[in-house]
């Protein structure tokens, strides 16, 4: 059995915006072990990056607020943690790219130097040159040549600036990397350069990683543990088989998978789910994925439905219990 | 009306309610919309609220640099003449001589604006190095300079104004069309052999709308700015005529016995520039929601 | 960078020889006539012509022009119609005044402005930002000379701190720079403030955050820098509009400065003296436009290799 590094329980997270209060996390449940990678999947607005911000402690000032919840990392629940003791984790424990590597680097700031000062922070006890070396040890080992440490963000392309966030990120060899959609806005062959470095050099420097993504593929191919989550729940969790492989899914997921072209099946067209995700500021009573279910009973408006639990596999929705029965 | 026609002006609609509803929300501006409501209201009904002829003309001199009380609510001036009357007097000319200098920049700067933007080039190249040329003086030395230069009077006040004021909105209008320009909906209306003044009208002009009300507003506030300015140096509107600026002039040798002769003008002056720059700033967070979170 | 730097130079000369020529042309044009001046209403029109002759206002305009610049390029400036003083020495007595002056205010409103702007944005919506913001539209609200008049009663008239008029000492300079200041002052304040606002909403500072960064250096470090640049601009551009102010200060506390000689000049059609100091006022101003465009360089390196470009 391997150790737990990151358990979220229950985690409520609403944004206070000047029309209304958005609730964009209602009751979040996951957990990672270590060295393993955990993919994070939903549409647009399911909360998968509030989610990421939340374990990071850098939701928005005063516009967003964790209402309840816990965040175990290491066992030691994040959100007692002072500000200044989260500055000692950020960076040296958990670290983040954030989806958009045009945006995501200082443009001002020499990339050497946005790498350095990394270390900086976190390694105040080694010397100028031992950093200077570490700069260039992780240039190289994200595929740039060292010298051009002394190049500003503009002088980069997309994915090679991505490669720079991901040095950051790693320089500090932290427990774990949290991705927000690493390569969503990068070209579709340099997208898989990308995310197989990610993969190696997770696993050389032992870290693990929550990838956020709303790209199945890319789960497939790098994911151990797989949480789909809609309107700020998650709806189905497992083991990458249990997702990809298993029999009995949430019919979200079953969307999902329905949106996706495939080569090999001989279906005339794709089966993508009807409507749009719900208005967080107004969420459906019940199920939250009722209205746009296509198995929706009376009961699915009205009551929510509980977690069922098939070893590590979890689904919350009402099918279940009559599978069950 | 065919439905295509329906859907535009439904759309127009739409989106001047949606700009006057984020407005209607910001309450500076709409405080600044009120003060600016209330000192052109004072300024078109001043004759019933204070007959210049019987407070200001029919001076009776006994009655001199009194302080503000219930009767005279802002004190009379070293002639005897009731300041507050006369504020709200000078209000007209203060207030409807910034609005006509605004207007002339902005019809010639616009159309300066609007042919350097759509037509670029060699168009572009001249006109703009001659705008760069008259922002290379600073606006208010630039109308001081042409009153002086060609005599004080109310025209060339107004001339002076508008000169210093073109390169400004040839400026804003210019970058708006040049950012306009580019955008796919001007491409597909020019794909559809539209015709150019059909594409400035139709699409170029209502695009460029918000800016320009924008730089406007603002425009405005500068300008009673520098009108009263002008005046305060003597090269504005010349006394016995109510102006903010004159009155200050005037106010200014008993300042040590009477502050309030400079005082309450300036009072005047500071609340309608301060309306017109509330509204156009908040105006301004209307038309473009991305600058506010 | 130096190509950049000498083709902004090359600009320069061009803006300075345009605006002499539109100067020239009002002052030919426009009513009035200097000889006339000088001699008063009751000269018998020998007297003047004869005046106009000594002057050279009897050559043709073209003429006229060139001869201006025939002087300028020989380092001579002409003499004034009025005092027949070389007109070069009259403006050298006079631009540092308005320099220092407008000099000084800029320095006020920029280390009084930038501070309070990044404190406003930092601590948006507190009782700081509140105050400051409702003090910065006053100072952009309240006209210079009202602003200058009420410091002159209170300051110098009343309390006597300082001196009212005139420029005997530095602290001579403290209320007409601080007046003059205000309104640059407040456009600085709310600029940075919305910048910084800006910048700080930016990924790259969730980035820095991410890294565990300090609030400080995540203000001054990353956002600071990046907001530089618009603030720079206002510095720039508002210099400009603080050489023009200085006309009213310089009226309201009795300062010789450039503004009221040229005032004068233009209305006794004393046109050496005017082209002169609108020619001083103008390169100042484009220098100091140069000097801004150089700081973007430094600041922000994507300018920089626009600059190297072209």
């Amino acid at each position: 059995m391997s150790e737990r590094l990151l358990e979220i329980k229950d985690l409520v997270v609403e944004y206070h915006t000047d029309e209304a209060d958005v609730h964009a996390l209602n009751g979040v449940s996951l957990s990672l072990d270590k060295g393993e990678t955990l993919g994070l999947v939903g549409e647009t607005g399911a909360g998968k990056t509030t989610t990421a911000l939340s374990i990071m402690q850098l939701l928005p000032k005063r516009i967003g607020e964790i209402k309840s919840g816990e965040i175990l990392f290491e066992g030691e629940d994040l959100r007692k943690k002072t500000e200044a003791q989260m500055r000692v984790i950020r960076g040296e424990s958990i670290s983040m790219i954030f989806q958009d590597p045009m945006t995501s680097l200082n443009p001002v700031i020499r990339v050497g130097d946005q790498i350095l000062e990394a270390l900086r922070l976190h390694r105040p006890d080694m010397s100028k040159e031992e950093q200077q070396k570490k700069v260039d040890e992780m240039l190289e080992m994200v595929g740039i040549p060292a010298a051009r440490k002394r190049e500003y963000p503009h002088q980069f392309s997309g994915g090679m600036k991505q490669r720079v966030v991901i040095a950051i990120a790693l320089a500090l060899e932290p427990k774990l990397l949290i991705a927000d959609e690493p390569t969503t806005a990068l070209d579709v062959t340099i997208q898989a350069q990308v995310l197989q470095m990610m993969n190696d050099l997770k696993t050389k420097l032992d870290t693990s990683m929550l990838l956020i993504t709303h790209d199945l593929g890319v789960v497939s191919q790098t994911c151990d543990k797989v949480a789909v989550m809609y309107a700020g729940e998650v709806v189905e969790y497992g083991r990458a088989e249990d997702i990809f492989l298993g029999k009995r899914h949430h019919p979200y997921t079953d969307g999902l998978f329905g949106s996706l072209p495939e080569l090999n099946s001989h279906a005339k067209r794709l089966s993508p789910i009807n409507g749009l995700m719900p208005d967080p500021m107004a969420l459906p009573e019940g199920c939250k994925f009722h209205p746009r279910c296509p198995h929706c009973t009376e009961r699915c408006r009205h009551e929510i439905p509980v977690i069922h639990r098939d070893g590590e596999h979890m689904i919350r929705c009402h099918l279940m219990d009559e599978e069950v029965r | 009306m065919t439905e295509q026609e329906e859907k535009q002006t439904y759309k127009k609609r739409s989106q001047v309610s949606a700009v006057w509803h984020r407005l209607k929300k910001n309450k500076l501006a709409m405080l600044g919309l009120i003060i600016l409501c209330v000192m052109i209201g004072l300024a078109v009904f001043a004759d019933f609220i204070a007959d210049y002829d019987t407070v200001v003309i029919g001076l009776d001199t006994s009655q001199r640099l009194l302080t503000p009380s219930l009767e005279h609510l802002c004190g009379t001036d070293q002639f005897g003449r009731d300041v507050f009357a006369r504020s709200i007097h000078g209000g007209r000319l203060s207030l409807s001589l910034s609005i006509i200098s605004m207007s002339i920049a902005v019809a010639i700067g616009a159309f300066i604006g609007v042919v350097a933007g759509y037509y670029g080039g060699r168009v572009d190249d001249v006109l703009m190095r001659l705008m760069d040329i008259l922002l290379a003086i600073p606006p208010m030395l630039m109308s001081i300079s042409i009153v002086a230069a060609l005599g004080q009077s109310m025209v060339n006040l107004l001339i002076a104004l508008a000169i210093a004021y073109i390169p400004v909105f040839a400026r804003v209008i210019r970058s708006t069309i040049l950012s306009i320009k580019g955008q796919e909906f001007v491409e597909a209306a020019r794909a559809c052999g539209t015709s150019n003044a059909r594409i400035i009208l139709r699409h170029i002009i209502p695009n460029a709308i918000g800016p320009i009300i924008v730089e406007a507003t603002l425009t405005m506030g500068a300008a009673i700015l520098v009108i009263s300015s002008l005046s305060f140096m003597g090269l504005g509107i010349e006394p016995p005529a109510p102006e903010w600026g004159t009155m200050l002039y005037e106010g200014r040798e008993v300042i040590r016995s009477s502050p309030y002769l400079v005082i309450f003008p300036g009072i005047a002056i500071a609340l309608s520039v301060m309306s017109l720059n509330l509204l156009g700033d908040g105006l301004r967070d209307a038309l473009d929601p991305r600058l506010k979170n | 960078m130096t190509k950049y730097i000498l083709k902004r130079l090359a600009m320069m000369v061009l803006v300075v020889l345009g605006i002499s020529f539109i100067v020239f042309t009002i002052m030919s044009l426009t009513p009035g006539n200097a000889a006339q001046m000088i001699l008063g209403q009751s000269a018998s029109p020998e007297q003047v012509a004869k005046l106009e002759a000594e002057l050279g206002l009897d050559q043709p305009f073209f003429a006229r022009f060139f001869g201006f610049w025939k002087g300028v390029l020989q380092g001579d400036f002409g003499k004034s119609y009025q005092t027949k003083l070389p007109v070069f020495d009259e403006i050298l007595a006079r631009f540092p005044t308005t320099l220092k002056l407008s000099t000084f205010a800029m320095l006020i409103a920029t280390l009084i402005g930038v501070p309070v702007g990044v404190i406003s944005a930092v601590r948006q919506y507190s009782i700081v930002d509140g105050v400051s913001m409702v003090i910065a539209m006053l100072f952009a609200s309240v006209p210079s000379f009202v602003m200058g008049l009420l410091l002159q009663l209170e300051f110098a008239l009343n309390l006597r701190w300082l001196p009212a008029t005139g420029v005997a000492s530095w602290q001579s300079y403290i209320l007409p720079a601080f007046t003059l200041s205000a309104s640059t002052m407040a456009t600085l304040t709310r600029m940075t403030r919305s910048t910084m606002l800006e910048a700080i909403r930016q990924d790259y500072i969730r980035t820095a955050r991410a890294k565990g960064a300090t609030e400080s250096s995540v203000v001054l470090r990353h956002a600071l820098r990046n907001a530089l640049l618009p603030i720079v601009t206002v510095i720039g551009v508002d210099f400009g509009y603080l050489l023009g102010g200085t006309v009213i200060i310089e009226s309201v506390f009795s300062l010789p400065g450039l503004g009221t000689l040229m005032i004068t000049s233009i209305r006794m059609k004393d046109t050496p003296v005017v082209m002169a100091a609108v020619m001083f006022v103008t390169i100042a101003y484009s220098l100091v436009n140069l000097a801004v465009d150089i700081i973007y360089a430094f600041i922000d390196p994507r300018v920089k290799s626009q600059y190297a470009k072209g």
